[in-house]
């Protein structure tokens, strides 16, 4: 027996890729930027230096969720990487949004029945080196920023970047008072979620890096009023 | 595998999942509900299966984590998955 040609044998098949799968995504990417560009003159500020490094390999990015454009803000943050994102089932009521969210890299997902195919879809994602964009708020925070600026977060994002052994970003993005304001984004420095959980990884451990990854939201929303306030003095 | 034998990796799982449920936990019954009287919320749930097909080896396809209320209902999945 040819111990070589045994080892190929047994070597673990790659997996076929539709070549064209990322067209539609790009196609929209590219025709679609120079408008948003112009539109939404978005602005990135950055935690730390830290956080200004490329985003490499795979990576779970949770933001919190103030409007319909948020997608594209997470995307200006990502623009060199094709990002898969979470959608909402209601998204894909129509053929023609169904397919459209379906090539433009979603994961569909049913809020009030999860399922198991959902997850091992995200976890796919990170396990093929890909960022999945989460707003683990679980929908558009609709109640009075001053008041409630971030919702509770669920803890699925945190689960996803466990399972897919990847590292979490924080993004904050800053609801917009007016349609014509400029889109700020601020980003923030990777954790570890598996560093975070310590040795066992238990429920209560979830929930902690979960609330911890709220509370970081908070932060960068005060890197953003740091950086308005600074704005506005000059 | 027997159902007694599935019911006590199952607690086990749940234990690693809630240790400071422990005491709930282990008076659990196979009416017990994994959400009303055990606290598990949907990413408990998640977490239990995820542990599950880990351990007996079963794949979860096409269930939702609604169709799961009580401790029987999963032994009573992964017995039919593991006889298929």
């Amino acid at each position: 027996m040819n111990p070589e040609k045994t080892a190929k044998q047994n070597r673990p098949k790659k997996k076929r890729r539709n070549p064209f799968r990322y067209f539609v995504y790009d196609f929209v990417k590219f025709t679609g930027a120079l408008p948003v560009l112009v539109w939404l003159r978005p602005k990135i500020i950055y935690e730390s230096k830290a956080a200004k490094k490329l985003i490499k390999g795979a990576a779970v990015v949770v933001s919190n969720h103030v409007g319909f454009t948020d997608p594209i803000g997470v995307s200006f943050v990502l623009w060199y990487r094709h990002t898969h994102m979470i959608a909402a089932e209601r998204l894909y009521n129509t053929k023609l949004s169904s397919w459209f969210f379906s090539h433009i890299n979603c994961i569909r997902v049913d809020r009030q029945n999860f399922n198991m195919e959902t997850f091992r879809a995200a976890v796919d994602v990170l396990e093929d080196g890909k960022p999945l964009v989460i707003f683990p708020e679980g929908g558009v925070n609709r109640e009075d920023h001053n008041v409630t600026p971030i919702k509770a977060f669920k803890s699925g994002a945190v689960m996803m970047a466990l399972k897919g052994h990847a590292p979490i970003i924080n993004v904050y993005l800053t609801p917009p008072e007016h349609w014509y304001d400029r889109f700020v984004i601020v980003v923030g420095e990777s954790v570890d979620p598996a560093e975070l959980c310590g040795g066992a990884v238990s429920l209560t451990a979830v929930d902690k890096v979960t609330e911890g990854l709220r509370e970081k939201e908070f932060k960068l929303r005060e890197i953003y009023q740091q950086w308005r306030m600074r704005k506005s003095s000059k | 595998m027997t159902r007694t034998e599935i019911k006590d990796r199952l607690v086990e799982i749940m234990l690693v999942a809630m240790p400071d449920a422990e005491e709930t936990i282990k008076t659990a019954t196979e009416e017990s509900n994994l959400h009303t009287d055990l606290g598990f919320n949907s990413v408990g749930i998640l977490y239990i299966v995820i542990a599950i097909e880990e351990f007996f080896n079963v794949r979860f396809e096409n269930v939702g984590f609604n169709d799961f209320q009580t401790v029987g209902d999963v032994i009573d999945y992964i017995e039919r998955a593991q006889a298929a």
